[in-house]
């Protein structure tokens, strides 16, 4: 059993969750305090191992995929010695019960038996979603791994083509897209309810196929996928949508704790610049003789930022998390100013203030013009810039940039940014691209690169937390 | 001491405090294994409360720390008493006594103030001590609190070592307003508490409310509980729920209707936005 959890220690650490020696020690002593029984076993480890909120996903997942009795299934006298880590199922997250009005009738002729038939496979996904049935969410996601037939390398590869091959089986957009059809009709809290089990059900699908890719190709396998767990290394064009919504919430807390940080920081730092009136007052009691100095107490600096967002294909993604991250934050600069652009820059400041950034985002793609041709072109957006927000740039801002450097070839005008880059204090560009794709076909960084402060590969959380850092 | 998990839920239970199996185990494996308890959790799910029905169910004290920025450890270990020294100084002066005798005498005992950490460390049975809301404390404080936690003693220059006379039940709350250093987390059982399912809420208000019936608990709840699916800069916790709950019992409402719920809805939300939101849905939000 000891070797058991070292290994599981072992997986959780390449996922990226810290777990150190004495904390296996402390749950080997748990474990023996509260026995082996599955539901205790989950508990006690969970409490000992996991000290942050967000690593409990990850280890849900390892637990439910390392812990399964398939997965040693070719070591069944593992499973002998160990019965008692049968399995139950996974938690149920549903309140699976509730009986939602409207369903039940017409077209409740039962789930599975008539797809093709009676009924289509959106149909049963729209029941499965009204209903809520655990039993039938997971039935149905287990179908749709199946549909897939032999399960190879290339699914662990390409893992959200996978998805989609068992999305287009289910019918699964489709369903969405009538189901969102309906969300005028029906009541918020119902309403609220089918979002919860949408969710759920991506959730079930992943887990499902992992599962499915694990107990076929073995433990490579499931190190593979649990290094893709570690959020903090992943690049970001490469989540899932799950993952997307952690990584949304790893963001807040990251501007929560860049915040915080900085307050404390400052505060403590009382030298520098000498307060003469202040010294001059205080010499008074020793008869103007100034025997301590009084220093000035330093204010943080507020910076003014204008965030230039590439909102292209492939850094889209980016922008996004970027635009929380700098609008969770608005308060520590004392301007914000934020412009989107695939070949042409509007802005959205308007849009983003004092909003929540779900519905700022949405409204962006909306209303904001940004895109004549639909291929980024950085030549004609520095142009566009120049000419119609060259006020928004002043000796306090910091220049922000963020986008890939790919122009399509098009012409580069760098000395538009470099007109920028005059009027700004600093110009930093932040580059989602690993630096070995720089100046490959058609990105010109170094091009633009000259006339930039600074230049960060930006792939995923933690060197966006160093980028950030280095901003604030 | 608590000798199983049921125990635990059980003992618990009888305080009128309504536990999962999660945070019984969590609870079980802190006493058992002496280690210190992490709760975090959005505010007000019950996590100090957790800590008074623990001391409660233990039959023992409960010694409250409650940080904030800027404590130190003459506030949270000792202070000397610096007014009795000076009087016993004062008195001395009267006397012949020597500078030596005096000096002996004014660093003994009798004139420092044990405060909460010192207190739970010299107690002569067991106590819960809690740290509430140790995120607000600065970080110094919290690496000072370490050396408590990890060996149950503390170094006091004067004095020397203190090491606990029992080694009391410790629990850390937090609001996850900072995080905290790798060194604390690792010393500690975690737990997080989220908010309740549908039927463990009903259960707490009915538990806690006794006036409200049984129709307009189960609304009331199905109610808050939408709400905490709604995209809200603060949700609703279980203290609004049951604030909410005795509101409605003291006011005499039988059942939900729109009226009574926007006019009584600042218990639950506590920004003007989030009210807003809600008041626009209101209609599809109420359970029939």
């Amino acid at each position: 059993m000891d070797e058991k959890i070292l290994e599981f220690a072992v997986l959780l650490r390449k996922a990226g969750v810290k777990v150190s020696h004495s904390e296996i020690a402390e749950s080997l002593g748990a474990l023996s305090l509260v026995g082996l029984e599955r539901e205790n076993f989950y508990n006690a480890m969970a409490a000992t191992i996991v000290k942050d909120q967000s690593d409990l996903e990850t280890f849900d997942k390892l637990f439910y995929y390392y812990f399964d009795p398939e997965f040693f299934g070719h070591r069944a006298e593992a499973l002998k010695r160990w019965p008692n880590l049968y399995l139950t199922g996974s938690k149920d997250r549903c309140s699976g019960t509730e009986q939602t009005p409207g369903t039940g009738q017409g077209r409740a002729t039962g789930f599975g038996q008539g797809e093709g038939l009676a009924t289509t496979a959106a149909d049963s996904f729209i029941q499965v979603i009204k209903t809520g049935d655990y039993g039938e969410m997971a039935e149905m996601v287990k179908r749709g791994v199946a549909s897939l037939g032999q399960i190879g390398e290339e699914d662990l590869r390409d893992m959200k083509k996978a998805v989609r091959q068992v999305k287009v089986f289910l019918e699964w957009n489709m369903g969405i897209y009538r189901i969102e059809q309906e969300a005028g009709v029906v009541d918020e809290s119902i309403w609220l309810t089918w979002q919860e089990r949408l969710t759920e059900m991506e959730r079930l699908l992943y887990l499902e196929l992992e599962k499915t890719i694990i107990n076929e190709l073995g433990s490579e396998a499931l190190e593979t996928i649990i290094i893709r767990e570690n959020l903090n290394e992943l690049d970001f064009y490469r989540l899932s949508a799950p993952q997307v919504a952690e990584m949304k919430k790893k963001i807040s807390r990251l501007a929560h704790k860049l915040a915080t940080r900085l307050s404390f920081r400052h505060k403590r730092a009382k030298h520098g610049t000498i307060d003469l009136s202040k010294t001059i007052r205080k010499s008074m009691a020793t008869g103007g003789i100034p025997i301590k100095p009084v220093f000035h107490d330093r204010y943080p600096t507020r910076p003014e930022i204008v965030v230039l967002c590439d909102l292209s294909g492939s850094v889209r993604m980016f922008s996004e998390f970027m635009l929380q991250l700098v609008y969770s934050i608005q308060n520590r600069f004392i301007h914000v100013r934020s412009f989107v652009f695939v070949d042409t820059p509007d802005e959205i400041t308007e849009y983003m203030h004092n909003r929540e950034i779900e519905d700022g985002i949405r409204d962006v793609y909306n209303k904001a013009r940004f895109s004549k041709t639909a291929f980024s072109d950085y030549g004609r957006m520095f142009i566009d810039f120049c000419e119609k927000y060259l006020d928004a740039l002043n000796k306090k801002t910091t220049l922000l940039v963020i986008g890939d450097a790919r122009n399509n070839y098009q012409k580069e005008h760098a000395e538009y940014l470099q007109k920028m880059g005059r009027e700004v204090k600093r110009v930093i560009w932040l580059n989602p691209e690993s630096p070995d794709m720089w100046d490959r076909e058609d990105s010109i960084m170094s091009v633009y690169g000259r006339f930039c402060h600074q230049v960060y590969e930006c792939r995923n959380l933690e060197q966006l937390e160093r980028a950030a850092r280095q901003i604030i | 001491m608590f000798g199983s998990i049921q125990e635990v839920k059980d003992k618990l239970t009888a305080q009128n405090y309504l536990i999962n199996d999660n945070s019984a185990t969590a609870v079980y494996l802190a006493v058992r294994l002496q280690k210190p308890l992490l709760i975090e959790g959005p505010a007000g799910v019950g996590k100090t409360e957790l800590a008074k029905a623990a001391a409660r169910a233990l039959d023992t004290e409960l010694i409250r720390l409650q940080c904030y920025e800027g404590l130190d450890e003459s506030k949270a270990l000792f202070e000397w008493n610096y007014q009795k020294q000076l009087l016993r100084i004062q008195a001395n002066h009267l006397t012949d006594r020597t500078w030596e005798e005096t000096k002996a005498n004014i660093f003994s005992a009798e004139f420092y103030l044990a405060r909460p950490l010192l207190k739970a460390l010299q107690a002569e049975k067991p106590v819960v001590l809690l740290v509430d809301e140790i995120d607000k404390s600065d970080e110094e404080f919290e690496s000072f609190l370490l050396e408590a936690l990890s060996d149950y003693q503390i170094s006091i220059p004067e004095l020397g070592t203190v090491k606990a006379t029992s080694i009391p039940v410790v629990i850390l709350t937090s609001n996850n307003f900072r995080d905290f250093s790798d060194a604390l987390k690792r010393r500690c059982i975690h737990l997080y508490i989220d908010y309740p399912s549908f039927a463990r809420e009903l259960a707490i208000v009915r538990l806690k409310v006794p006036g409200v019936n049984k129709v307009l608990a189960e609304k009331l709840v199905a109610f808050v509980q939408s709400l905490r699916k709604m995209v809200l800069k603060k949700s609703p916790s279980i203290s609004e729920t049951l604030d909410w709950a005795r509101t409605l019992v003291l006011l005499g409402v039988e059942t939900l209707d729109e009226e009574i719920v926007m006019n009584t809805v600042n218990i639950l939300l506590k920004y003007q936005q989030d009210i807003n939101k809600v008041a626009d849905r209101i209609g599809g939000l109420l359970p029939e």
